[in-house]
C-alpha cells in the first residue's frame, strides 16, 4: 500500500470539503476553534500523592500503566517530550482521564478546526489517532525513524 | 534506569484506591486551560526560550486563558509544553502588585511616587557624590527591545556611565565573541529553515530536546523526511537529545576542544577541504596571530590525531572518525548547533571558533542546510541585548563604547553634545557585582532577571547585593531570590500585559502583544524606566509616548548599520509573523542567509564570490588555531567529582514563571542530583537520599537520583530550583575574551546530608 498516495488523496478530499463546508469560513487565521468536548465527562480524580517533587508522571505510571507509557514513549509525543500533563492536566481539579480536543488546540489548531467538517461528525481527534501512540494515520509507525 | 523513590512508592499504594474516586459531571478542564468559541486570539511571541515561537494568545472575559501556536511562524503552529501552559504565569496569587521599600530590614508597601522618588534621589545623588560609575544597570535577555533601549539610553546618555550590562553575559557572550572573532559581526548567518535542508547535524553542548524543544522537533522532522540524515550529539551526559542521535560523543568535561580539532585534523588529512573557498574567502589568524598561512593551521592540527583526542577526552576514536566522515562528506549539507555547553566555559569563545572552523574549511557555510548556528537561551538576548547594545562594551547596533568614532556617531544619532557619552569602560557582569561588593558601585537597577539565584558563586554575590550600604532596585513580576535582597522592589507587568519586540536566535524580530491589563499597580518596565528618567531629569532623552514610538527611533538608529531593519515598521510586525534582518526597506522580505551574494542586501551586486564576509576589513572569515585548554577547576583529591548544571524541559531559568504552573511544578519541581550507579554504589547513596554537594565556594543539598544519564565521576543538577541554589556551588571564573563564567564545570565532593 502506498501510504503517501493515500494521505495525498485524503488531503485533496479534505480540501474539497473545506471549500464547500458552510460551517467553515475558510479563513486561514486561527480564530474559530471547535468547542467540542465541553460536555461533562466521566472523570477519575487523581489519587492524592506527594507532588512538587523531582518525579515525572510517567515514572510512576510506568508501573501502573505500563502499556500506556510504552505507547506514549514510542509515539511522537513521547519522542518530543510532550508529557502526560499537557493532555491530562495536573493532579488537581483540572485532571482528566480523557482529554478534550481543547488540549490539542495548542499545537494542532488547524486540525481541530477541521473537526467542524461533516466527515468528523460524532468524532474527536482520538477516533483516528489512537491514544497514547497518537500515530498519524499509521504513517508514523511505519517509518521507524527513531530508535 | 532510575531507582524507585519514596514518593513513587506512595503513589503506587494510593493509586490502588483511585477507582473509588470515580465522579461524574465535573467540568473537564479548569477555565485557565480551556479553549472555546468565545475566545479572542491575538498574535504574539512565546515568553520562554530563544527559539522565539510564534503564538496566539487567547482572551476570554478579560483573562488570558489559552495559548496556541502560530501556523505562519517558523514553529508552524507547534509549541512546547511550557509555551502551551503560559497563561498560568499571569495569575499566581504571589504576583507583585505594589511597589515596596525596605524599612528596618522589611519590605513594606509604598506608592509609585514614594518608590521612584527614592530611586531617583539615590541614583542622582550617588552620581553627584561618587561619579557616574557609582551607578549601574543589570538587565535581561527577556526585556523587550524598547525596554532595554530605554535603559541603555538612560544610563549611557543620562547618567553617563557604561555600567550597563545584562544576563546575556552569562549565556551568550561567548557566542558573540565567536561570531565577532571569526566573522567580524555578531549573530548567526543561517536560519531555522536550514534545518530542513541539512543532511548532518552536530549538536554540540546542546540538550536541544529539553532546552529548544521546537528546534529539536524540526530536526526530528528532517530525519523523518530524510531517513539518511545523521545526528551527532556531543555531550558528557546521555540527555534526551541523544534519543534521535545516530552517534553520541561522550567525553570528559572540558576536553571538547581536542575533539573538534581532531575532526578538523581528519578533514584536512582526508583532503576534504574546500580549497577554492579557503584561498578566496578565508584567512588564518588575526590581530596578534595575523599573517599566518594555511600551512600554519595544518601544522597546528598535527597534534590532534584521533588517538590524541581519545587520550585527552576518553571518547573512543572510532566515534570521532565517524563524526568527521559524516560532517565532511562532499555534497552533504552540515549544520552545527550549540548553546550553553560551549558558551558557559572559560574557553567559550575558542569553542565557538572551533565550530566555525569546521564549516569554513569545508566550505559548508552559507548554503541551504550548511551553517554554524548558535542557539539562544532567552527570547530577546539577541534582539534586545546583543543587537541593541545592552552590554557594557557595546553601543547600539554594532558600535563599541570604547571607540571614540562610534561614540561620536552615537552622540549625533541621539542629538547629544559631543563628549556626552562616557569613554570610561563599563563593567561586565561578574566585575559589576564585584564592584558592588567593593562598594565602588553604590546603586544598581536590576530589571527582569534574578542574579540572586543565577550568578555563579552565588553566596558571594548574594552578600554583595544584600549589603546595607548599597542600594539595589529590582523590578520583577514575582518575589524572587533577588527581590528578597533588594532595597526597592518594583512590580512589573508580565508577558501578555505589555507590548514590545523580541528578536530570537535566527535574527527574526517579531512583535509581542498586550492582551490584558496588569493587576494592582504593576506597570510595564518601559513605563517605569520613562517615569524614572523624568524624575532624574532625563525626560528629554526618553520622549516617547509608547513603545511604538521608541521602535521608530530604534529603526532609525540601526538604519545605516549591518542590522538594517528600517523595513520592519510597527505595522508590518503587527501583521507578519516575524522578519529576519537585514530588512532595509518596507518592501524587503527579510534575509534568510546573511553574507550570501544574492540573498543579503548588504552584499554589493557585483561581488564576485559566493559569500562576502563584510564584517572583516579584508572580507575574509578567520580560521583560528585554538588549542585544547583545561577548565578552571578540575577534580582532585579533595574535590574528586565534576559538577555541572543545566536545564529540564519543564522549567526555565530560575523558575520564577514555570514554577507557577501547577503541571510544571509537579514535574521536576525539585532539583535532584544525578549520580551514576557506580558512583552511587561507591558512595552508598540511594535515590531519594539527601546529599550535600560541596565546592570550594559553597554547598547545597539535593535529593539523589541514581541514573546513568550522567557519566561516572560527574554530577548534574538542574538550575531551576530556587530552594536549592546550585549556583552556591558553581565557579565564577570567566572566559578572558567574552567574560562569560564557567557555569558548566567545577569540582565538588559530596556527603550524605
Amino acid at each position: 500500500m502506498n501510504w503517501k498516495f493515500v494521505i495525498a488523496l485524503l488531503g485533496v478530499v479534505l480540501m474539497g470539503l473545506a471549500l464547500v463546508g458552510d460551517s467553515y469560513s475558510g479563513d486561514s487565521s486561527p480564530t474559530a476553534v471547535a468547542s467540542k468536548g465541553e460536555s461533562p465527562l466521566e472523570r477519575v480524580e487523581h489519587p492524592e500523592v506527594e507532588v512538587g517533587t523531582a518525579n515525572q508522571c510517567q515514572e510512576c505510571h510506568a508501573d501502573t500503566d505500563e502499556d500506556i507509557v510504552a505507547e506514549w514513549f514510542a509515539g511522537k509525543h513521547g519522542k518530543l517530550n510532550v508529557m502526560c500533563f499537557v493532555c491530562h492536566g495536573s493532579t488537581g481539579d483540572d485532571f482528566v482521564v480523557t482529554p478534550t480536543m481543547n488540549r490539542c488546540v495548542g499545537c494542532h489548531a488547524d486540525k481541530v478546526e477541521t473537526m467542524e467538517l461533516p466527515f468528523a461528525s460524532g468524532k474527536d481527534c482520538f477516533s483516528c489517532h489512537p491514544s497514547h501512540a497518537l500515530s498519524s494515520h499509521a504513517l508514523w509507525s511505519e517509518k521507524g525513524w527513531l530508535k | 534506569m532510575v531507582e524507585m523513590s519514596i514518593s513513587r512508592r506512595k503513589f503506587l499504594m494510593t493509586s490502588a484506591a483511585a477507582s473509588a474516586l470515580l465522579t461524574l459531571g465535573k467540568a473537564p478542564d479548569a477555565v485557565a486551560r480551556t479553549v472555546g468559541d468565545s475566545i479572542k486570539w491575538t498574535k504574539g511571541v512565546c515568553r520562554y526560550c530563544g527559539t522565539g515561537c510564534g503564538v496566539y494568545k487567547g482572551v476570554q472575559d478579560g483573562k488570558l486563558v489559552a495559548v496556541k501556536g502560530d501556523p505562519k511562524n517558523h514553529n508552524q503552529g507547534f509549541l512546547c509544553l511550557k509555551g502551551f501552559l503560559l497563561p498560568q504565569i499571569l495569575y499566581d496569587s504571589r504576583r507583585l502588585t505594589t511597589p515596596q521599600i525596605r524599612k528596618n530590614g522589611k519590605l513594606v508597601d509604598a506608592t509609585w511616587d514614594e518608590a521612584l522618588d527614592l530611586v531617583a534621589k539615590k541614583f542622582t545623588s550617588s552620581v553627584k557624590k561618587h561619579g557616574p560609575d557609582s551607578v549601574a544597570f543589570y538587565g535581561s535577555g527577556q526585556g523587550y527591545t524598547e525596554e532595554s533601549y530605554a535603559a541603555n539610553k538612560l544610563f549611557r546618555a543620562g547618567f553617563a556611565t557604561n555600567n550597563i550590562e545584562g544576563n546575556p553575559r552569562l549565556c551568550m557572550a561567548s557566542a558573540v565573541g565567536g561570531y565577532v572573532t571569526t566573522f567580524g559581526k555578531d549573530e548567526p548567518m543561517g536560519c531555522y529553515e536550514d534545518i530542513d535542508k541539512a543532511d548532518v547535524f552536530f549538536l554540540v553542548g546542546s540538550n536541544t530536546a529539553e532546552c529548544h524543544p521546537i528546534i529539536f522537533q524540526r530536526i526530528a522532522r528532517r530525519k523523518e523526511h530524510a531517513p539518511d540524515t545523521k545526528v551527532v550529539v556531543f555531550d558528557p551526559r546521555k540527555t534526551p537529545t541523544t534519543r534521535i542521535a545516530d552517534l553520541h560523543i561522550p567525553f570528559t568535561p572540558g576536553t571538547d576542544l581536542a575533539i573538534l580539532n581532531a575532526i578538523a585534523h581528519l578533514i584536512v588529512k582526508w583532503d576534504l577541504v574546500d580549497k577554492n573557498f579557503i584561498k578566496k574567502q578565508l584567512t588564518v589568524g588575526e590581530g596578534k596571530e595575523a599573517g599566518k598561512q594555511w600551512q600554519h593551521y595544518v601544522d597546528f592540527l598535527a597534534t590532534y590525531t584521533p588517538e590524541y583526542a581519545e587520550s585527552v577526552s576518553g571518547c573512543p576514536k572510532e566515534k570521532i572518525i565517524q563524526a568527521a566522515k559524516w560532517f565532511s562528506e562532499k555534497g552533504k549539507a552540515s549544520m552545527s548547533l550549540w548553546t550553553m555547553g560551549l558558551n558557559q566555559r572559560i574557553r567559550g569563545v575558542w569553542l565557538n571558533n572551533l565550530c566555525h572552523n569546521l564549516h569554513l574549511i569545508t566550505g559548508k557555510i552559507g548554503k541551504p542546510g550548511s551553517t554554524p548556528f548558535s542557539l539562544t537561551g532567552q527570547p530577546n538576548a539577541c534582539g534586545g541585548v546583543r543587537d541593541q547594545g545592552g552590554l557594557s562594551h557595546l553601543l547600539p547596533y554594532g558600535k563599541l563604547s570604547g571607540k571614540p568614532e562610534h561614540r561620536a556617531a552615537m552622540e549625533k544619532l541621539w542629538g547629544l553634545k559631543p563628549g556626552t557619552l562616557p569613554s570610561r569602560p563599563g563593567k561586565h557582569a561578574i566585575a559589576m557585582f564585584q564592584a558592588l561588593e567593593k562598594k565602588e558601585i553604590k546603586c544598581m537597577y536590576i530589571m527582569c532577571t534574578n542574579p540572586g539565584q543565577t550568578l555563579p558563586n552565588a553566596n558571594r554575590y548574594r552578600k554583595a547585593i544584600a549589603a546595607d550600604d548599597v542600594f539595589v532596585v529590582c523590578a520583577d513580576i514575582y518575589p524572587t531570590r533577588t527581590t528578597e535582597l533588594a532595597d526597592v522592589v518594583l512590580p512589573a507587568a508580565v508577558w501578555g500585559e505589555k507590548e514590545g519586540v523580541y528578536g530570537c536566535s535566527e535574527r527574526r524580530y517579531q512583535l509581542d502583544s498586550k492582551v490584558v491589563d496588569s493587576p494592582g499597580l504593576a506597570r510595564p518596565d518601559f513605563d517605569i524606566l520613562l517615569d524614572l528618567g523624568k524624575r532624574c531629569g532625563f525626560g528629554d532623552l526618553l520622549p516617547w509616548k509608547n513603545p511604538a514610538e521608541a521602535w521608530d527611533e530604534i529603526r532609525r538608529i540601526a538604519k545605516d548599520t549591518p542590522y538594517a531593519f528600517w523595513g520592519m515598521t510597527r505595522e508590518r510586525l503587527r501583521k507578519e509573523s516575524g522578519i529576519l534582518w537585514p530588512c532595509p526597506s518596507e518592501d524587503h522580505p527579510g534575509t534568510k542567509r546573511r553574507y550570501v551574494a544574492g540573498e543579503d542586501p548588504l552584499v554589493p551586486a557585483d561581488w564576485p564570490e559566493r559569500i562576502m564576509f563584510y564584517g572583516k576589513p579584508n572580507k575574509r572569515a578567520v580560521v583560528w588555531c585554538r588549542p585544547q585548554a583545561a577548565p578552571e577547576e578540575v577534580p582532585d583529591g579533595d574535590y574528586p567529582y565534576f559538577f555541572t548544571t543545566g536545564r529540564v524541559i519543564e522549567h526555565w531559568h530560575s523558575g520564577t514563571m514555570t514554577m507557577k504552573c501547577r503541571e510544571l511544578k509537579e514535574s521536576k519541581g525539585i532539583a535532584e542530583l544525578e549520580i551514576h550507579p557506580e558512583d552511587a554504589k561507591a558512595l552508598k547513596i540511594r535515590t531519594g537520599q539527601a546529599v550535600r554537594v560541596i565546592s570550594r565556594r559553597g554547598n547545597a543539598v539535593f535529593p539523589a537520583r541514581v541514573t546513568d544519564t550522567s557519566p561516572r565521576g560527574m554530577f548534574f543538577v538542574h538550575m531551576h530550583d530556587e530552594d536549592r541554589l546550585c549556583n552556591k556551588i558553581t565557579i565564577d571564573a570567566y572566559d578572558p575574551g567574552s567574560k562569560q563564567p564557567e557555569f558548566k564545570i567545577c569540582a565538588v565532593k559530596v556527603e550524605k546530608a
